[in-house]
């Protein structure tokens, strides 16, 4: 699959963390069509469950609008190819 | 037969506001009957129908013809059941997506009405690892 340039959009992400976002985004492209959005999410939403612990949320398309709770420094919005990718944690709080 | 023709005009225009009302009313009850199909679901029944019926107002209260605002719809469901239900909900809205997601027992409900595709789900609030 040719390469493409993820672009973010927006985020509170370490920048670590952005690089392995995009780059399972990219995994996942090549793995998936583009049509099949639930597979790529799995595929991303399960590697960030590995990496960082569970309770990730992921959500992909060409078309949607959200509202949602995040744990500090786990969000980030970018877009690759012709689809938007949404990657965040569950919403913790400080004892 | 001057009267024969005005009587006829009066019962023609007569006519003619029946039928602009009926057009009316059929306009109106079409508007109003979003067609709801819930397709995945882990949600008491009270829940469900109250995420259901606050899409279905949030839908009827916007001029017919406007394009649906799919953030202010997930805002509103979002605030909604956090406030109700206690944080943290999550709403997704919109008419191409996919996505995986890992829920609270008794926090999800994924279902379209007209041609949205609205996903609500809850997730537990836990202290962050220190």
């Amino acid at each position: 699959m040719l390469e493409g340039k993820a672009v973010i959009e927006d985020t509170d992400m370490p920048d670590k963390m952005q690089i392995q976002a995009m780059a399972s985004a990219s995994e996942a492209l090549d793995l998936y069509d583009v049509f099949d959005c639930t597979s790529i999410a799995a595929h991303i939403k399960k590697e960030f469950d590995t990496k960082y612990g569970s309770g990730w949320q992921c959500v992909v398309g060409s078309s949607f609008g959200c509202f949602f709770t995040h744990s500090k420094g786990t969000f980030v919005y970018f877009t690759l190819e012709t689809l938007n990718f949404l990657i965040f944690k569950g919403a913790s709080y400080l004892i | 037969m001057e009267e024969a023709e005005k009587e006829l005009e009066r019962r023609s225009k007569f006519l003619n506001s029946l039928i602009q009302k009926k057009k009316k009313g059929i306009e109106q009850h079409e508007h109003e009957s979003f067609k709801v199909h819930v397709r995945a679901c882990d949600m008491p029944l009270p829940l469900q129908n109250r995420a259901l019926q606050c899409a279905r107002l949030h839908l009827e209260s916007m001029p017919p013809g406007n394009k649906l605002d799919n953030k202010r719809l997930a805002l509103a469901l979002k605030k909604e059941f956090d406030s109700s239900y206690g944080p943290a909900w999550h709403c997704i809205v919109g008419t191409s997506f996919g996505s995986y997601v890992t829920h609270s027992v008794g926090g999800f409900l994924y279902f379209s009405i007209d041609k949205v595709y609205i996903l609500l789900f809850k997730t537990a609030v836990e202290p962050l690892d220190h």
